[in-house]
């Protein structure tokens, strides 16, 4: 009987081990990797039937270690028929016969060390240049297909891989082969612009054609063509010397004509996606700046109201321009932009006429209204601390303030509270000027400092003291203040000179109050501003005078 | 024999375990809530379901995004009359930019397809109610049919405006073995579906259900003839169209708030005011999304600066001559913040418990204004719309400026001159896409101007020239979300839009 219980117990024993074999020993599959996604290369040899060819490239070229390893890249990759198509163009039948150098270059120029997906796109250049360093454009064609420097059609685009994106594209990209001078020589549209270049020696400018491996020099010109300079009545080079070149030397930097060329050229590279974002522009002509507007989706240059009078501005012909050079871009102007002569003007800048204040129709110049604004409210003010806000107010009749309009502006400036509020001007012409600040005395900012772009006014505004009252007119101006109001007995309401600034470009520009010494105690108080004044400094400083109806007595 | 005792003891001993406790723990039914084979047996039930159709209107149970912000970002969000605020999220800024990726969550349609599921259940489980509860008649059966029904097909028109091709699923999902893979279905044949369904519901809705507050909260017969007139005009039928507005005018139960100082508090802040046909009631139990969207410091939308400049326009002479649907009702202009649906009036903004501003499906306004665009496209009544849209006009004050005096022969003219008067009536009620897509697609795309002027004044001026491409070419659906990139991967039968492939 022990026996058997001895022979069941061993036959058990023998199932158990023998079914824990079986089950238990198996060798278990473990990820040892934390992800099962590929890089780009990886991704790329995936897809023999689509990306054989780029793939060699890349291995002959030896892009392919670091494009597979890890880091941040974008890669443009042409399928198997675009470098069919490249083949053909040049008369070869495989890359094999192509030089190494130049393949390189070529692939570089598909490669960016970014993660750029499609959301990025906009109508101009990529946010990064290329490895090669030319930037790339997009755009989208009629059909509604994202278009890649012109070239390509892209036909998949953000395949997201471990090291970045894919975008395939349908040709091989070429990079720019000549530079903007040697672009715009070529095309004869533009023989007389071309001659101009050469007379004044911005030809040469522009025809430097930077290395790739090197830190780029870009440039944006704006190049007319023959029948647009036929609009203004040239019709040869002799014709446009005789309009511009006053001194008879095109090289000359004082030269009209030189200046007319330079006027033309715009430092850094701005396709017309860039030329929209911003307002204005600076050209290589000294201190001159080109403005931009938008009219639907037409670019209008310099279209500016210059003392109540709109100037129309010209159009960029948008179909013939983004022409991407190695050293930068071309764009074709459908009207003659030119470079005018004007004088200094004096500017009076209410503080309180801004567009987002005008549209508020009950407030704004209302008797007795007010309005406070808090941060971000106002595009052209801005200042330092987020939680500070401004008001825009306006007197009733009946106080015995004398703003101009009635209406002041008033904001905090304190070390604690708010220690720098800053505007957006109008339009200034370059020139010399006197900065009057014209306000109603308070209990804060006797210590304000003043600067114009950055460059501080030398006198020390204080918008506290009391004005000396027994003195006026000119001994009153010589001591930096004076009575802008039309009542010219009262010290409340007084302007206060900051300095004498110069204006270097025909511009927005930008003005500072900033505090640097806080006065009294009172943190809630604040400075109550009435206007700006702009004076040529050899202007009369003193009249006119500025009513409460908003009149201007001269 | 005591060893038998034993065993036959431990045997009753067992049997007593099992017998007792056997309907305890093999128990599958769930003990917090009640299963579909103990519902559907009462009337009251079937009622119960179908106001629970309504809540999901509010809110959705899984916390998907609420149905009247999703009509508020599919209606606005690609048209010109929101800009972003510093909340925005990349997905609606992208949208904004014309840059709609199959990834972009806003096109996440599985609000929508939640409440047709709840539709659906209705549906399918009420009428075997009748077998249960003999107090329940085939009448009362059929206007709660029609009353969901017109809701699902609401939610397949709002489909189709914004996807054009969608699946059509009419069976409800209440277990796995439910689950199906559906192809997409022509948006033309969906619209068809949806015609059936709101006749249906159009012979057996109710007149009224008894109050106010139900009467604009559920549907009732003239709740599916505004839809019905919506769905008309975007099928381009327009006798029919026209039929439908004309029966809710001629009801004379509608018309429009006075535009006197009590118009916003009526309209909107109260809500269900006479001019309401049918709206999402927003209570203080359960509050609408929009404070957050459009009120915190953080807010994700702001009233684009072309809505005050061009749209309602500003008299700068005498301030007191103003559109009262601009400054104080759609916009608060001092920091263009979008005014509607925070508002308390022109001053003050509703606390953050308070925001329960009803979502407008449709108000008595629309009705007109469907009519005048119907009518115009009848031809040869040109002047009749006109005067439908003065009368819009005059109750709301709109400024002279804003009048273009068409000529009433010239159809196209007056088709923009309502559209403009849409944008003005129900600014921020997500309509405007919708209404510009209709007026763009007319007579295949004959109006695509439209669209391409509208998406020039909406997009970055950076992002101009490919947006309007992007547009150029509406046979690949471009103007149609794309399906959400989920929806594609769960469900291999549907197809991307070409556009977005």
């Amino acid at each position: 009987m022990k026996k058997y219980m001895l022979f069941i117990a061993v036959i058990c024993f023998g199932v158990i081990v023998f079914t824990a074999t079986l089950t238990g020993c198996r060798k278990q599959a473990l990820e040892y990797t934390t992800t099962s996604d590929v890089n780009i290369v990886d991704y790329l040899r995936r897809y023999p039937e689509l990306y054989s060819e780029f793939v060699k490239v890349l291995d002959r070229t030896n892009i392919s270690p670091f494009l597979n390893a890890y880091g941040a890249y974008t890669c443009f990759a042409p399928t198997n028929d675009a470098f069919k198509l490249y083949l053909q163009s040049l008369g070869k039948n495989s890359t094999d016969e192509l030089d190494t150098a130049a393949l390189s270059n070529l692939c570089r120029l598909h490669l960016i060390v970014d993660t750029i997906s499609t959301g990025s796109f906009t109508d101009g250049k990529l946010p990064s240049p290329t490895m090669y360093g030319q930037y790339l454009i997009t755009g989208v064609n009629d059909n509604g297909a994202t278009v890649i420097n012109r070239q390509a059609i892209m036909v998949q685009p953000n395949i997201l891989t471990g090291n970045g994106y894919i975008h395939a594209i349908d040709r091989v990209l070429l990079p720019a082969a000549l530079t903007i001078a040697k672009t715009i020589e070529a095309n004869s549209k533009y023989s007389i612009f071309t001659q101009v270049l050469k007379a004044t020696g911005f030809y040469d400018t522009l025809n430097i054609a930077n290395n790739a491996d090197t830190t780029r020099r870009f440039l944006t010109c704006l190049a007319e063509s023959d029948s647009v300079l036929k609009t203004i009545g040239i019709n040869s080079y002799a014709d446009i010397v005789a309009k511009y070149s006053q001194t008879g030397n095109p090289k000359n930097p004082n030269d009209s004509l030189y200046l007319y060329a330079a006027y033309h050229v715009m430092p850094a590279l701005k396709y017309v996606a860039d030329i929209v974002s911003s307002q204005s522009h600076l050209t290589l002509a000294p201190q001159s700046v080109i403005t931009v507007s938008l009219a639907g989706q037409t670019v209008l240059l310099n279209e500016v109201t210059f003392r109540g009078v709109l100037e129309p501005g010209i159009a960029i012909n948008r179909s013939g321009s983004d022409n991407s050079c190695t050293n930068g871009v071309l764009h074709d102007l459908s009207g003659s932009v030119v470079l005018k002569v004007r004088q200094p003007y004096r500017v009076d800048f209410d503080l309180g006429d801004q567009p987002e204040i005008r549209k508020l129709t009950s407030i704004y110049r209302r008797a007795g209204r007010s309005q406070s604004f808090t941060y971000g409210q106002l595009k052209d003010v801005n200042w330092q601390r987020e939680a500070s806000t401004v008001t825009y107010y306006v007197d009733a009749a009946t106080t015995s303030n004398h703003y101009w309009w009635d209406d002041g502006f008033s904001f905090n400036l304190r070390t604690a509270v708010n220690n720098w509020i800053e505007f957006k001007t109008p339009l200034i012409v370059k020139g010399r000027y006197k900065v009057w600040m014209c306000f109603r005395r308070s209990n804060m900012g006797q210590y304000t400092q003043v600067s114009v772009d950055g460059v501080t006014l030398p006198r020390i505004c204080d918008f506290f003291s009391n004005i000396t009252s027994t003195i006026s007119g000119a001994a009153l101006e010589a001591t930096g203040y004076k009575r802008y109001a039309v009542n010219q007995t009262q010290n409340n309401n007084f302007a206060v000179l900051a300095g004498v600034v110069d204006i270097a470009t025909t511009d927005r520009h930008t003005i500072r109050l900033t505090c640097i010494k806080d006065q009294g105690t009172g943190s809630a108080n604040s400075v109550t501003f009435d206007f700006i004044q702009f004076i040529p400094e050899s202007d009369n400083q003193l009249r006119p005078l500025y009513g409460r109806d908003g009149s201007i007595v001269p | 024999m005591k060893r038998t005792l034993l065993i036959n003891f431990t045997l009753l001993a067992l049997l007593f375990v099992a017998g007792t406790s056997c309907n305890k723990y093999l128990e599958l039914q769930p003990q917090d809530g009640i299963i579909r084979q103990e519902f559907w047996k009462t009337k009251e039930q079937v009622q119960s379901a179908v106001i629970g159709c309504y809540a999901s209107l509010l809110a959705s149970p899984t916390n998907n995004r609420p149905l009247s912000e999703v009509l508020f970002l599919w209606g606005e969000l690609r048209a010109d009359m929101i800009a972003p605020g510093i909340g925005i999220t990349a997905d609606e800024n992208d949208i904004i930019n014309v840059n709609t990726l199959a990834t972009n969550t806003v096109a996440n349609w599985a609000t929508v397809y939640q409440i047709i599921n709840y539709c659906n259940t209705v549906i399918d489980y009420a009428p075997s109610v009748l077998a249960n509860d003999n107090t329940f008649t085939q009448q009362q059966l059929n206007q709660y049919l029609a009353e969901v029904r017109a809701l699902r097909a609401m939610m397949y028109f709002t489909l189709v405006k914004s996807f054009r091709d969608v699946p059509l699923k009419l069976k409800s999902t209440s277990s796995d073995t439910d689950l199906q893979q559906l192809p997409k279905t022509s948006g033309d044949s969906v619209l068809t579906q949806v015609l059936a369904y709101l006749q249906f519901a159009d012979s057996n809705a109710v007149i009224t259900h008894g109050n106010t507050l139900t009467d604009k909260g559920r549907i009732n017969k003239y709740t599916v003839k505004a839809l019905l007139a919506d769905v008309y005009l975007w099928m381009e039928k327009y006798a029919e169209c026209e039929a439908a507005c004309n029966y809710i005018i001629d009801s004379k139960k509608y018309g429009l708030i006075a535009g006197n100082s009590g118009w916003f508090n009526n309209l909107y802040y109260v809500g269900n005011s006479n001019e309401g046909i049918f709206e999402f009631q927003f209570d203080q139990q359960k509050l609408n999304s929009f404070y957050n969207i459009f009120l915190t410091s953080r807010q994700r939308f702001l009233a684009s600066p072309l809505v005050m400049e061009q749209m309602y326009t500003v008299d700068y002479v005498d301030d007191n001559n103003k559109d009262i649907r601009g400054d104080g009702a759609a916009v608060r202009t001092s920091d263009n913040a979008i005014w509607k649906y925070v508002a308390v009036d022109y001053n003050s903004v509703r606390a953050a418990d308070q925001s329960n501003a009803h979502w407008f499906a449709y108000r008595y306004a629309d009705i007109l204004l469907m009519k005048a665009e119907a009518i115009n496209q009848i031809g040869g009544r040109g002047s009749e719309a006109l005067d439908l849209v003065t009368t819009i006009r005059n109750r709301a004050k709109a400024l002279v400026g804003t009048n273009p005096n068409p000529d009433p022969a010239d159809r196209n003219a007056v088709a923009d001159f309502i559209l403009a008067e849409r944008a003005r009536e129900f600014a921020f009620e997500g309509k405007r896409w919708y209404d510009i897509l209709r007026n763009a697609k007319r007579n295949n795309y004959e109006r695509l101007d439209i669209l391409l002027n509208m998406v020039s004044k909406a997009v970055p001026a950076n992002r101009q020239i490919s947006a309007i491409n992007k547009y150029k070419d509406p046979n690949r659906n471009s103007n149609y979300f794309p399906i959400f990139f989920y929806e594609i991967q769960a469900n291999p039968n549907l197809v991307q839009n070409p556009f977005y492939q």
